[in-house]
């Protein structure tokens, strides 16, 4: 069966307490049954009802479903049947047939994906079709200009702050306190620019106690909000493509929705590996990363996902796994960010092997190219080959066949370097990376056909 | 390398300290030379220079030496279901470290080594635990990880501990070596002794009242005779002399615990058999000066004990047992029923403690004739077989879950028969129903811990009912909660385990 690892299963828990609760259900004696076949997993566990609980999981979309009173989604149940059957390297007694309570789930899941959109409407002439088009359009119109005026409005105030800001001098920042900022963030959010107001929320995050480090950091962000306001200013001076972008870092996105429909868009169908994951938790909104490259087109893409409250995310990509998908590409200069459009299967292995650059020379070309054209990047996804770890001075870095080190993140923790010096021995091999100009990510590790995912 | 020249302006702010374009890279002072805003010039000066910066990074080359693992592993790497209980007891909030040792030692006597990705998680786990038992099952490759944390390397490990080791660590290693191979102990210190200082020599001869034999005699008298002629001797050298002849009163047949038996026979009736007439005790430890000898306090330390009963319990402590027995021609039950019967518990104790030089037949007569809440039994016990211990348990009916504690406590890693862990439940469940220690298995985690790495596997079908005793509905709870629970979760463990390594044989 196709199931997921036990750290695949671990990234699906809402918190911490849902992490342990479902290793505790683990245990096989404590399932009263469980089964599978290639597209649902169930089962079922007695819990402290008078029923047991049924327990089911969507494996093509790894959704859950579960009777228990639960408000974690997805529940310890789920969670400690994947588990189980992580423990068991997938080896569990398979059925065809499912029992109702199963089926009955699974058919509504896929009634509702397979669901044609059937018009209600009587049949309508074009005469009237073109008329409902072009009132459509002038409402868009309509709309985008109202929403032009708001961003306006937003960045006229916050290049003014800015100003502000730099008159006073950055030694001003620590004493201003949180509230500034939030307060600041809060007028963007109300003009629609919310890309911009998470970077002013981000002086919060600046670390005025350990080092410097904030000094240079701080004046990082307001140069790329700045370079922002100036885009943003001659956006209409700027190729469509650039336009997209700078809408985009602003937080004037397109609608998953709208972007599936439009017909300029970019899509490329290929095999996906999902080189690393990263999720972010905000105000109670839980933010996915999730980079994949594309092992036909070498490719890289950004598919965010998102959910409220400790809500879990639906979705097929899973960190080290390969996904067979469409992914659509949202409009850009240097197109990145992209939407499962369509999702074939996940395999295991990598079917063929891939390749990466060979030098952190060629890594930083690729980069400033990628830079040239789009200033706020900061981040290169990559394929290295043949770097190995080297502890020098006192910090971890990454050398090249060349001798050429770049120094590991400071976020990485050393657990997380030494993980990798284990598998690798301190040898050289292909890493998967993000490569932060001076400084790189590992995000995993190509080893034969298989794809190592660092945690 | 411009960010220094930015950062004056960027800090004090653009009124204080406006920003000059002279120290900038030409493109950028071409490219702002019109600007005539002061903040405008910063914002763009700045993020043009910060850019220019990032697109010109040029990395560092080092040549290094070669810092990689270029050794073969020569252990086999363990099967997938060794590697899912690893991953077990790593996910574990509280894990049972008598399994994890258990797997540990079945892993090294197999020569299994853990895969590559569980060696950090292991080492950041265990290895406060369990330190350098860890190194067989990390492998070389493991091993060679440790150099880049020091926290993983095991300071105790040093091959020259004895001749190069600090104090507190040859005092560990010289323990253990006396406990495990006395010999070898003993050839060590007989090299060396005249080179320790008096303190480290008074400690390893403290060391020798384990597996005391008469080997051990000829290198304490040496030593003895080397000390007593010192003219004015140190305290240290008066302390070291008061332990060898403790020590050699516990040597049956040397002339000094013959010389020393010879008396204390005739003294012990005066406490274990009020018919019998002793010699006048004031007068002997007046000519004797055992006490001063031995270095007994002159005083009884406990309440309500003459000091004549006290001296004579701290001799008997010291004293080879076959020496009790030869005074009652050997008949072993007759002087073991008089220490048992002898409202004295002192001497009880003292003779418990003499027993462990006897043989094991006399220790298992000993043990199996007096109640267990009398004496400190643990020691002694352990020089029975396991068989032996069991039944013996299983006959005193004075086991509470203090004597319990004690004895599972003492051997973490015993296996235990189906019957008597059977046994131990229903102890157990007799702790649970009585009223004033309903709560206390609750917090008894060690022992559980324990029992769940000695029970016998088959008790994992009996857990499923309640014994006897249980009958009620907060009995049955607490019984679930402190004993079913941890029990099942460890025995599932264990289960797999032997099954695991059951099947390699």
């Amino acid at each position: 069966m196709n199931y997921l690892t036990d750290e695949q299963v671990a990234q699906l828990a809402p918190d911490a307490s849902s992490l342990k609760a479902g290793r505790d259900l683990s245990h096989e004696p404590k399932w009263l049954n469980f089964q599978s076949n290639e597209r649902v997993l169930w089962g079922e566990v007695q819990g402290s009802g008078k029923n047991p609980y049924q327990t089911q999981i969507d494996l093509t979309n790894t959704a859950f479903k579960c009777s228990c009173p639960s408000r974690k989604f997805p529940c310890k149940h789920g969670l400690g049947l994947l588990f189980l059957v992580a423990k068991k390297n997938g080896e569990i007694s398979s059925a065809i047939e499912e029992p109702s309570w199963v089926s009955e789930w699974m058919n509504k899941r896929s009634a509702k994906v397979n669901k044609p959109e059937v018009s209600t409407e009587e049949e309508i002439s074009p005469e009237v079709l073109l008329a409902q088009a072009e009132k459509q359009a002038q409402a868009k119109a309509k709309r985008q200009e109202e929403r032009y005026l708001k961003v306006q409005n937003g960045i006229a105030e916050l290049e003014l702050w800015l100003k502000d800001l730099v008159q006073a001098g950055l030694l001003t920042i620590p004493q201003k306190g949180a509230h500034y900022f939030e307060r600041m963030a809060a007028r963007l959010v109300d003009s629609q620019a919310t890309g911009l107001a998470g970077l002013v929320k981000s002086f919060n995050k600046l670390d005025f106690f350990k080092n410097d480090d904030w000094q240079k950091e701080s004046l990082e962000l307001i140069s790329k909000i700045y370079l922002l306001i100036e885009a943003f200013n001659r956006l209409d001076q700027l190729p469509p493509l650039v336009q997209e972008e700078v809408k985009a870092r602003i937080g004037w996105n397109i609608q998953t929705k709208e972007l599936l429909e439009r017909e300029d868009i970019e899509t490329i169908n290929d095999h996906w590996l999902v080189i690393g994951r990263q999720t972010t938790i905000e105000e109670g909104l839980t933010m996915q990363k999730n980079w994949l490259w594309g092992l036909k087109s070498q490719k890289n893409a950004l598919v965010l996902n998102f959910a409220f409250g400790g809500m879990a995310i639906e979705t097929p990509i899973l960190p080290g796994s390969i996904a067979h998908a469409d992914l659509a590409f949202y409009p850009s200069n240097t197109p990145l960010r992209a939407t499962v459009k369509n999702y074939i299967s996940t395999v295991d292995y990598l079917p063929e092997p891939i390749s990466g650059l060979s030098s952190w020379n060629e890594a930083h070309a690729k980069a400033i190219d990628i830079l040239a054209q789009n200033p706020w990047t900061d981040t290169v996804p990559l394929l290295i080959e043949q770097v190995c770890i080297v502890f020098h001075q006192g910090k971890y870095y990454l050398q090249d066949a060349h001798e050429t080190i770049l120094k590991i993140d400071s976020t990485v923790s050393n657990e997380q370097i030494w993980k990798l010096l284990a598998i690798t021995g301190g040898n050289a091999v292909s890493l998967m990376v993000l490569y932060q100009f001076d400084s790189v990510r590992p995000l995993g590790l190509v080893q034969n056909y298989e794809y190592l995912l660092l945690d | 390398m411009y960010w220094s020249h930015l950062k004056k302006t960027a800090l004090l702010g653009t009124t204080k300290m406006p920003l000059q374009l002279e120290p900038l890279p030409e493109p950028i002072q071409k490219a702002l030379a019109e600007e005539k805003n002061t903040e405008d010039l910063f914002l763009k000066a700045s993020a043009m220079t910060l850019l220019y910066e990032k697109a010109g990074t040029m990395h560092e080359k080092v040549t290094f030496p070669n810092q990689a693992f270029s050794e073969t592993e020569t252990s086999e790497y363990s099967s997938k279901n060794i590697h899912a209980i690893w991953k077990g007891f790593l996910n574990e909030d509280k894990v049972n470290y008598y399994l994890v040792e258990y797997l540990l030692l079945q892993c090294t006597q197999n020569q299994l080594i853990v895969q590559d990705h569980l060696i950090v998680p292991i080492l950041n786990k265990f290895f406060t635990k369990f330190k350098s038992k860890l190194y067989p099952v990390i492998g070389k490759k493991g091993l060679w990880l440790t150099q880049f944390n020091p926290d993983w390397q095991d300071k105790l490990i040093v091959d020259n501990v004895w001749t190069e080791g600090k104090p507190s660590a040859r005092k560990l290693y010289f323990s253990k070596l006396r406990k495990e191979t006395p010999n070898e102990a003993l050839a060590l210190l007989e090299a060396s002794w005249s080179s320790e200082t008096g303190k480290d020599l008074k400690d390893f001869l403290n060391e020798f009242f384990h597996r005391l034999s008469s080997q051990d005699l000829d290198f304490l008298n040496k030593v003895h005779e080397e000390l007593a002629q010192i003219k004015k001797p140190k305290d240290i050298t008066s302390d070291t002399i008061k332990i060898i002849l403790r020590l050699k009163l516990g040597i049956y047949g040397c002339d000094w615990a013959n010389s020393v038996a010879k008396h204390i026979v005739d003294l012990l009736p005066k406490y274990l058999d009020s018919e019998k007439k002793p010699v006048e005790i004031a007068t002997f430890w007046e000519e004797t000066k055992l006490r001063e000898t031995l270095g007994m306090q002159p005083i009884s330390p406990y309440r309500g004990v003459s000091d004549e009963l006290y001296w004579i319990s701290e001799t008997l402590t010291y004293l080879h047992p076959q020496y009790i027995f030869d005074y009652f021609d050997n008949d072993i039950q007759k002087p073991i029923q008089k220490f048992v019967d002898t409202p004295e518990s002192l001497l009880l104790n003292a003779f418990s403690q003499s027993m462990e030089l006897a043989t094991p037949d006399q220790i298992d007569m000993f043990l199996s004739s007096c109640d267990f809440s009398k004496y400190a039994w643990h020691d002694l016990i352990q020089f029975l077989n396991w068989e032996r211990q069991e039944v013996l348990l299983m006959k005193n009916d004075s086991i509470d879950l203090a004597i319990l504690k004690d004895f599972v406590l003492l051997n973490p890693h015993q296996e235990y028969s189906t019957k008597f862990s059977t046994y131990i439940l229903s102890v157990l469940a007799s702790v649970i129903v009585n009223p004033q220690t309903f709560y206390t298995l609750m917090y008894e985690h060690d022992l559980m811990s324990t029992l769940g790495r000695c029970f016998s596997t088959q008790l994992l079908k009996q857990l499923d009912n309640y014994p006897e005793q249980i009958q009620t509905e907060p009995h049955r709870n607490m019984w679930e909660r402190s004993v079913v629970v941890p029990l099942k979760s460890s025995l599932y463990y264990k289960k797999m385990i032997q099954a695991e390594f059951l099947q390699k044989l």
